[in-house]
């Protein structure tokens, strides 16, 4: 224990605790332009560059590039558009692909060295891109089916009875508009932000136990492992001390068995007293 | 391509997690709406929380109507 060097040792460390501004790049325009600013520049470019260069000179039997390109978007149309909003889908494949290779960028992020966040864990970024998509979805339903036959549509239950509906439209109401596309932000959010959250408190977690663990002065007095609060042993609890003598008739085998340790433990006289 | 193959046509069934979501959506906006209009009648009747618990407790039961209604068998 006493070979272990403590990180805390000299005074707090200048990155602890984490500040505001760790979400700011050195020497950056100070209030705009966050870490997350950058990385989603760069999860931007990355997607504009691969779709431009693939398909900058597009052959009937695809390379390398353009078969990745053409195999991503053939899931956006084919696995997103058709499957789940119908044939119509067609129409949104490219919106649907692009939405789809920006988060897909955005969220390896999160596992890419130095970079280590997904900008997608700033509840920020899901909510515009929910917002953008239902506004979207508004807008074509309203196109589609007329504004009342919409509203019809998204606020009225099927199959309720009719003294039921002054009850139930406004939850259908509140849950269609605003729950749903909360609840659709949020699960990208918090499985995003739970990655983070789970890498930090184990670096940050694994940090601070191992500076607590580490008091050399403490090692060097006693040498048991009972619990002590602020570095002191509860009222209570007994010393064991393994050079003590021990009991007549008693070996150091057997008392180190559980159940003799246990008896051994609690009821030893402390070795200044002995 | 091989994905061209499928055979068209809705797939009409959701997955577990968008279930999940829905039918907490539906909890969580029945005890907010209802329990919102309880607090609102609180105020305006002076009573003391009685129609908060009423709200909240009638927006649930709703809420586990819709959930039925929506995703029950």
């Amino acid at each position: 224990m006493n070979g272990q060097v403590s990180l805390l040792a000299e005074g707090t460390p200048h990155w602890w605790p984490p500040k505001v501004e760790d979400f700011f790049l050195p020497g950056w325009i100070y209030p705009w332009v966050t870490k997350f600013t950058v990385m989603v520049w760069i999860a931007v470019a990355i997607v504009i560059l691969f779709y431009v260069v693939s398909y900058r000179n597009p052959k009937l039997v695809p390379g390398k590039a353009q078969w990745l390109a053409e195999t991503i978007y053939s899931f956006g149309r084919d696995g997103i558009g058709t499957d789940i909003i119908g044939p119509e889908g067609v129409r949104f494949a490219p919106y649907l692909t692009s939405l789809l290779s920006f988060i897909a960028v955005m969220n390896i992020f999160g596992i890419l060295p130095f970079f280590q966040i997904a900008p997608t864990a700033h509840i920020a970024i899901p909510v515009a891109l929910a917002a953008v998509t239902y506004v979207l979805y508004v807008w074509v339903g309203v196109q589609k089916h007329g504004f009342l036959k919409f509203m019809k549509l998204m606020t009225i239950p099927a199959g309720a009875p009719g003294f039921m509906l002054p009850l139930l439209i406004p939850l259908e109401f509140l849950q269609n508009f605003i729950i749903r596309p909360f609840t659709l932000s949020v699960r990208l959010f918090a499985n995003m932000f739970a990655g983070h959250f789970i890498l930090l408190v184990f670096t940050l977690g694994g940090f601070l136990l191992l500076n607590a663990a580490v008091d050399p002065g403490l090692a060097a007095r006693d040498r048991d492992h009972l619990p002590r609060i602020a570095g002191r042993r509860p009222a209570g609890v007994r010393v064991r001390d393994p050079d003590r003598r021990l009991p007549a008739g008693l070996t150091r085998r057997r008392a180190l068995t559980s159940a003799n340790r246990f008896r051994y433990k609690f009821t030893a006289t402390p070795v200044s007293a002995a | 391509m091989a994905g061209d193959q499928q055979p068209p046509g809705r797939r009409g069934e959701w997955s577990a997690a968008d279930i999940g979501w829905t039918a907490l959506g539906y909890l969580i906006s029945g005890m907010a709406f209802w329990g919102f209009v309880g607090w609102l009648v609180d105020h305006w009747l002076g009573t003391r929380g009685i129609a908060i618990g009423v709200g909240c407790i009638l927006g649930a039961a709703l809420g586990i109507y819709l959930v039925m209604r929506r995703l029950g068998a």
